[in-house]
């Protein structure tokens, strides 16, 4: 009988987790188990696909409402040890959740290389921009418009700390329209530039989508 | 590759995001954040042990379940 690889070895491996020693172990294994090696191929595969998903987001409804207690809640997969105690504040979960969002905005900026823009924004009026981008925008403009007027109606249903977070992360993604719209404007040629307002629409779009979600 | 489609699929096509977006809000609360926290936010084990007040190897473990699930519910 040949004996499987572990999740928590797997798991380790495909995050490239392990030191040499134990490296080498798992890929003795690896060498001669197909099974496990497949195993590592998916994983990698699928942390590849969830890290293709839209950072800017917030990442669960109401999250901020208890997150180490609902960690705690959910049993660990492989551990025979006892359950810790889960010793953290209400505050610490509230600034986990604020952490995601300000890390999200953060790596916006990084993602596109452009500096973080100042508090006041230019709107710069359609006209303005390339022809070839209108239409795109336009079409944006009007995915969002309908989402933004269904989530008004349906605010009641959500937690008020979802729409804080959603509130939060639409005015930076505005900021982040508004500031590349202008850049885009005084140079209508930079393809990089054209992709980046669509890109930030995008983020908008995908929010609000997660949002109308949450609010199911 | 276990039945799970690939990254890049998921990147080019707004079903399969979609579908992988609804396999992560179904999952059991403490793996979800987990999941969110390393694998789309970047977060370290020791960064998610410290934010969220559980032991690494807590954090690790429910990482792992969570990728779990997922792949389960992904199978087509």
């Amino acid at each position: 009988m040949t004996l499987h690889l572990t999740d928590a070895e797997l798991n380790a491996y495909a995050d490239d987790e392990l030191d040499a020693h134990a490296r080498l172990r798992i890929e003795a294994h690896l060498a001669i188990c197909d099974a496990c090696r497949a195993e590592v191929e998916a994983i990698r595969s699928l942390v590849a696909a969830i890290g293709g998903l839209p950072r800017a987001i917030a990442p669960t409804r109401d999250l901020r409402a208890g997150i180490a207690e609902r960690i705690a809640r959910t049993p660990p997969m492989d551990t025979g040890r006892s359950k810790r105690a889960f010793r953290v504040p209400a505050m610490l979960a509230a600034a986990a959740a604020l952490v995601i969002t300000t890390a999200s905005a953060t790596r916006w900026w990084m993602l596109h290389d452009t500096p973080q823009p100042a508090n006041s924004t230019r709107d710069i009026p359609v006209a303005a921009l390339p022809v070839s981008y209108r239409a795109d925008e336009t079409r944006y403009l009007e995915a969002i418009e309908e989402l933004q007027q269904t989530l008004e109606r349906e605010r009641g249903e959500l937690a008020p700390q979802t729409i804080e977070i959603l509130e939060t992360n639409l005015a930076i993604i505005d900021r982040a329209i508004a500031e590349s719209r202008a850049a885009l404007a005084r140079d209508p040629a930079n393809r990089d530039l054209g992709l980046m307002v669509l890109s930030a629409y995008e983020q908008k779009l995908q929010l609000l989508q997660r949002a109308r979600v949450s609010a199911l | 590759m276990d039945g799970v489609r690939s990254g890049h699929a998921s990147q080019g096509d707004p079903e399969l995001r979609l579908d992988l977006e609804r396999a992560i809000a179904a999952l059991p609360e403490g793996a979800r954040i987990v999941l969110v926290l390393h694998d789309i936010e970047g977060y370290t084990h020791d960064e998610i042990a410290e934010l969220c007040g559980i032991a690494a190897g807590t954090a690790r473990a429910q990482l792992h379940r969570a990728r779990r699930l997922l792949r389960e519910s992904l199978k087509p």
